[in-house]
């Protein structure tokens, strides 16, 4: 006997060119134990209102695209399922924090330029020959960006934090947590071009550690460790310039 | 392209909206009552500095039932506010390596409580006039 039952999907609507604010309208889904938020979304455009607008792509949690506010609790739709909320209803929501496109789709332009401009990739001083082989690091070494490098850029940790909310200036836990992946990399030596922004109000210093990003994040990357890592990163920095020549960057 | 036509959604009411905000607006709350009570340390000292008159006043007022009260309160919140700290310090600090292995953090929280629980006792034991 297959199961077949019903859930309530209550969805904010949003179109640009008619609506002044989002409204919310409600769909009654069929489910089962394997069907994902997201499957429940894409029955709705299949088979309800194919003018509903949503993001998503790999369904596994891998590309970070499909990232929504169910019951007001930042998800991967993905890796949310149905059976969870029922006999309740779902209430869906874009992300919170960022501007409403359409419907459940954001715009995620002020997070690409955050990522920009944490200059996410190796920097070496002297890039060295292709014949000389690759840069080596032992597993030890790996062992301190590791989490970090696990970042699918989903938001879901930009929608956990009111700091980032209540004022967009604030760099954003998955950035500085990519900004962290490269400066503890062994192979890097572009930290003195990042710690300018680690140490500015809109770096780590905007962060009042509310700690949710970390709850939320579906890849256990734990941005609040690497933004609250770098208060003491910044507060070394800041004394060692008195200190050293170089100022206590890449000591 | 064209000017697109977004929709930003207000945060009237944020911190009342997820457990999780409320827990994190006690523990900021928290600091007002360590500020308080800071506060009255410094009256204390203050009135310490103005004579012995003065500082007998100050006693009286510590054994009032307002003070005792305000005490309670400050207490709970100090509790409150080590507490919630505690819980998160791993994040705030770069990770210990014992031999060579990252010490986990839950070891670091559970050894943090265990340290704050020996000074209670020994305080206590002080206080009792061993």
């Amino acid at each position: 006997m297959p199961d077949r039952r019903e859930i309530d999907i209550e969805v904010m609507r949003y179109n640009p060119e008619t609506d002044s604010e989002p409204h919310m309208q409600t769909f009654r889904v069929p489910f089962d134990e394997d069907t994902s938020v997201l499957m429940g979304l894409q029955y709705i455009k299949d088979h309800l209102d194919g003018s509903l607008t949503f993001r998503w792509s790999c369904r596994m949690a891998v590309c970070g695209s499909c990232g929504k506010m169910v019951n007001g609790v930042p998800k991967l739709s993905c890796k949310a399922f149905l059976r969870a909320y029922y006999p309740g209803k779902l209430r869906i929501e874009p992300l919170e924090h960022f501007p409403i496109v359409r419907d459940l789709a954001v715009d995620q332009t002020d997070f690409l330029e955050k990522l920009e401009a944490v200059k996410p990739w190796i920097i070496r001083k002297e890039e060295k020959p292709l014949s000389e082989g690759t840069y080596l690091q032992t597993p030890e070494e790996m062992a301190d960006y590791q989490q970090f490098s696990s970042c699918i850029n989903c938001l879901l940790c930009y929608s956990a934090c009111p700091q980032y909310g209540l004022d967009n200036a604030f760099t954003g836990p998955a950035a500085l947590s990519l900004l962290h992946r490269y400066n503890a990399d062994s192979r890097d030596e572009g930290k003195s071009e990042r710690m300018p922004l680690v140490n500015s109000e809109e770096g780590v210093w905007g962060c009042t550690l509310v700690g949710y990003c970390s709850e939320v994040c579906p890849k256990q990357v734990d941005p609040a460790a690497a933004v609250n890592r770098n208060k003491v990163n910044s507060t070394m920095d800041y004394f060692l310039r008195f200190l050293t020549p170089r100022g206590g960057v890449d000591s | 392209m064209t000017a697109r036509n977004t929709y930003v959604r207000p945060m009237t009411g944020w911190y009342r909206r997820n457990p999780h905000f409320v827990a994190y607006m006690l523990r900021e709350l928290t600091a007002v009552f360590l500020a308080a009570y800071a506060g009255m340390l410094l009256a204390g000292v203050i009135a310490l500095s103005r004579g012995p008159e003065a500082y007998a006043a100050f006693q009286e007022f510590l054994a009032s039932p307002l003070s005792v009260g305000l005490h309670v309160l400050i207490f709970i919140a100090a509790v409150y506010n080590a507490y919630t700290w505690f819980r998160i310090s791993p994040k705030a600090m770069p990770p210990i390596k014992l031999a060579g292995k990252r010490v986990p953090d839950r070891v670091i929280v559970v050894s943090q409580f265990a340290g704050c629980a020996g000074v209670f006792i020994v305080m206590l034991l002080l206080a009792g006039g061993l």
